[in-house]
């Protein structure tokens, strides 16, 4: 693999971390806590794609697009639905309390969508109580506790660029970069420009002046639970199409990386999840080009968190952490 | 002896049975009598001793016999992972890893022993095993330690999940084999495996299974087996039970309850926090070596799943509670076993049980419903403060108990946990300060001593000989604590708040006399 190749696929898988991390980071700027199932959402986001995609009412043109729409906006309720549900009495309880919660949501949405899907029977529900009829064109079904794959849903190979004979740069990856940027831009604009985005960074800063001053603390970490999973939504349909296959527990390694790009980063920075993201990408990247086995890449990335903490233990774009008595 | 503030308590006990201490070692002794109960129990049942006869328990399945080793290695994990998690409050992430240490090492050291040196004794080879085992595994442990303890909450969770990642990826590249052609000779490998040739045995094979240790000869010796796991279960009981129980664990539990606190009183927190967090990685490693008696585990297996599977069973025990640990441990494993539904549906219910632990333990609705449950079975205590000038606060607080008259004086909720965090710590200080004391309060003048000692109080005496005077809040503050200590035994938050809104009662009364008061006096002016 040559060295053209590694950049163009860091950049991309990547601009996916950063995706991810963004949300990571929003959340846990936000409402300090570390919302583990984070990744799992990166799942739903996928699985709703791919059941939005071979809806048969989406045959047309626009067919995928709408289902990424779908599957962002089913995320973004889903997001703030765990935020109702589990986090919001958790507000003032320990840390390590909201932690263990996050780690049972996480574990609670790979399970219930591993039982949803071996279930027999959904089709018909879709069918049935939607009016939505879901299958391949030949009518099998679709639903199953095997393996799914969504790369002939979104088929970029049209934007391909033919640099050389031997390098081309695939369509995928343009638009995974293009869409990371366009993310990153947007929602720098969104915390620094709007009314919504002030009132997230006062919450960050110091949540009880907050309140004080009359921002409503729910709603805005219910908004920023929104975007997070929104996010992840959109970086669980690149993630899957790049291609990564598609089982209940997609979201955990995919998640698990994006948290430590944020945390190289700086958690709670934008620029920060970016850099951490792209840094993550082009490390996993190298190594698994260099490195003769291929266990041996995790060891490599988890290492860059490690050294990256001892010497800045808030990361690299983070804020250094004052302590109040 | 001049006090400021002399603020002592009093409170009204509907059932005292024990005292703190002797409830504690009732605790202990409970939790020791209930494992060799049980481990006699079933030995003499898988055994198919002298009781199973009398109970009529003849027909075990080969199945049930399986299940005590994984057991008592599941519950020395958990029972480990709870002082890190539950004594040390640090989440830990990582516990798989350390296991994972401990089976490897557990496969080449009884391998080693039994095939290349020839050891016929199984309890011996697998002492040493264990040993050796458990050692590697705190020597990783504090390895990982050194950076890990210097971060905080959620970044310690994220980095011990991140060197279990490296070790589960180091050790899947790993290959060792045995050869014993001329002597006994270890071979190493490393990422890829280059060992072949005839004569060798392969005994870490990489990603896939490796060769199970406890056996004699091809066949595993169980028995043995059953009593080495129980030991193993006893030594970790004692060495948490006496870490806990000690200075350094109740330094320990200090830095866990305030750090701040804690470190103001003089404790080195990351050192006590790595004292538990490599206690910790030892016994997670001898449980992992246990582990490593059947071919069913590969390194792949330790695994963030493993390490949460560890902490639902620390959840659902009680963090902290060291008989709760078994019990869950015991029940978790047991049920998926046996019932088909568990089985399908273990990792859902784990995840329930996770978050409801959680949502439940922390919701102060249901809190209050639990104590208000919970307290039926304890002794009660409802504290009301009284501030009042005294003679002796520390050790005469039970004759000013007496003529308690004056005004309630509220702690501040903050200044009390303060406190409480600083407890344990208090102990050990005034363990070492009363022979001074009692010793000044005579008049005997201790031969290095301030010549002013009289004058000076006990906790004067107590921070002044550390060399570090504290300021006349914080004085106030933990004379408080203390008194209350010394008269209550434990001290509940909950019991200030409730004071605080007795106390707010009290005020409202007293402002409607004011007013009524005041009224009359208007009228008559």
């Amino acid at each position: 693999m040559d060295i053209m190749s590694v950049i163009i696929n860091g950049l991309s898988i990547g601009s996916i971390y950063a995706i991810i991390a963004l949300g990571y980071t929003m959340v846990y700027g936000i409402a300090k806590m570390l919302n583990f199932a984070h990744g799992d959402v990166i799942m739903v986001g996928a699985y709703t794609f791919f059941a939005a995609a071979h809806a048969r009412n989406l045959n047309g043109p626009a067919g995928p697009l709408i289902a990424v729409l779908i599957a962002i906006v089913l995320c973004a309720l889903l997001g703030m639905a765990i935020e109702f549900l589990a986090y919001r009495s958790l507000r003032q309880a320990p840390s390590l309390a909201v932690l263990i919660t996050a780690i049972g949501v996480s574990y609670l949405l790979q399970n219930v969508m591993q039982t949803v899907m071996s279930l027999d029977g959904v089709d018909r529900f879709f069918k049935n109580v939607l009016g939505v009829v879901i299958s391949e064109n030949n009518d099998k079904p679709i639903f199953g506790a095997d393996t799914k794959m969504i790369t002939d849903l979104v088929n970029m190979q049209s934007l391909d660029i033919h640099l050389s004979e031997t390098l081309t740069i695939p369509g995928l990856a343009i638009v995974t970069i293009a869409v990371n940027l366009v993310i990153v831009v947007l929602l720098s604009l969104f915390v620094n420009y709007t009314k919504m985005g002030k009132a997230m960074r006062s919450v960050s800063e110091d949540r009880s002046a907050a309140q004080l001053m009359g921002i409503n603390i729910n709603r805005t970490i219910t908004v920023t639970f929104a975007i997070g999973s929104a996010l992840a939504a959109i970086a669980g349909i690149l993630y899957c199409a790049f291609p990564h296959e598609l089982v209940p527990t997609t979201g955990s390694i995919p998640g698990i990386k994006a948290f430590i790009a944020a945390v190289i980063g700086g958690i709670g920075s934008i620029p920060g999840a970016l850099i951490g993201g792209l840094l993550l990408g082009f490390v996993e990247q190298l190594s698994r080009s260099v490195l003769p086995v291929t266990e041996l890449t995790d060891a490599v990335v988890y290492s860059v968190l490690i050294i990256v903490l001892l010497f800045r233990p808030t990361g690299l774009l983070g804020k250094k952490i004052r302590e109040k008595v | 002896m001049q006090y400021d503030h002399a603020v002592i308590g009093q409170m009204s006990r509907s059932r005292r049975s024990f005292s703190p201490k002797a409830r504690h070692i009732l605790y202990k002794t409970a939790t020791f009598l209930l494992v060799t109960a049980a481990f006699v129990f079933l030995y003499d049942w898988l055994t198919q001793g002298p009781l199973s006869g009398i109970l009529n328990m003849e027909d075990i399945s080969r199945k049930t016999k399986g299940y005590f080793v994984p057991i008592c290695a599941w519950v020395v994990a958990a029972v480990s992972l709870n002082l890190v998690v539950g004594f040390s409050g640090e989440l830990s992430l990582g516990h798989a890893g350390f296991m994972s240490i401990g089976y490897s090492t557990g496969i080449v050291v009884y391998n080693l022993l039994t095939k290349g040196y020839g050891w016929e004794n199984i309890y011996l080879s697998m002492a040493v095993t264990l040993a050796v085992s458990g050692l590697l595994a705190g020597i990783v442990g504090f390895l990982v330690g050194i950076p890990v303890l210097r971060l905080r909450g959620d970044y310690l969770a994220i980095v011990t999940l991140a060197c279990a990642e490296i070790i589960k990826s180091l050790l899947q590249c790993f290959y060792v084999a045995l050869d014993t052609s001329e002597g006994a000779k270890l071979l190493f490998a490393f990422p890829k495996n280059t060992l072949n040739g005839s004569g060798i045995t392969m005994l870490l094979k990489g990603p896939t299974a490796s060769a199970p240790i406890g056996t004699k000869g091809t066949t595993t010796d169980l028995p043995a087996l059953y009593i080495i796991s129980f030991a193993l279960v006893i030594l970790t009981l004692l060495v948490v039970f006496n870490l806990t129980d000690s200075r350094t664990g109740r330094a320990i539990k200090s830095t866990r309850d305030n750090r701040i606190a804690a470190e103001s009183m003089g404790i080195p927190v990351t050192r006590h926090k790595m004292i538990a967090f490599v206690t910790a990685a030892v016994l997670a490693g001898m449980s992992g070596a246990l582990l490593a008696n059947k071919s069913t585990y590969q390194p792949a297996n330790f695994n963030l799943d493993m390490s949460i599977m560890v902490l639902v069973y620390v959840v659902l025990g009680g963090l902290g509670n060291v008989m709760g640990t078994i019990f869950s441990t015991t029940a978790l494993y047991i049920l998926p076993e046996e019932l088909r539904f568990m089985k399908d549906y273990r990792m859902l219910v784990y995840a329930l049980v996770l978050i409801f632990a959680m949502v439940l333990s922390n919701n102060p609705v249901i809190k209050r419903w639990f104590t208000s449950f919970t307290s039926l079975f304890r002794r009660k205590h409802s504290i009301t403060l009284f501030a009042e000038e005294s003679r002796n606060a520390y050790a005469g607080s039970k004759d000013v108990l007496a003529d308690r008259t004056s005004e309630p004086l509220v702690v501040e909720e903050e200044a009390l946990s303060d406190t409480k965090a600083a407890l344990p710590v208090l102990e050990d200080r005034v363990a070492e300060a009363e022979p001074a004391a009692v010793d000044a309060e005579a008049g005997i003048q201790p031969a290095a001593a301030d010549t002013k000692a009289e004058d000076k109080d006990i906790f004067t005496m107590l921070y002044t000989a550390d060399g570090t005077p504290l300021d006349e809040e914080s004085m106030r503050r933990i004379q408080v604590g203390l008194m209350l200590y010394d008269a209550y035994g434990d001290i509940e938050i909950g019991d200030v708040t409730e004071m605080k809104q007795r106390k707010e009662e009290n005020k409202k009364k007293g402002r409607k006399k004011d007013k009524k008061s005041g009224k009359k006096g208007g009228g008559k002016a």
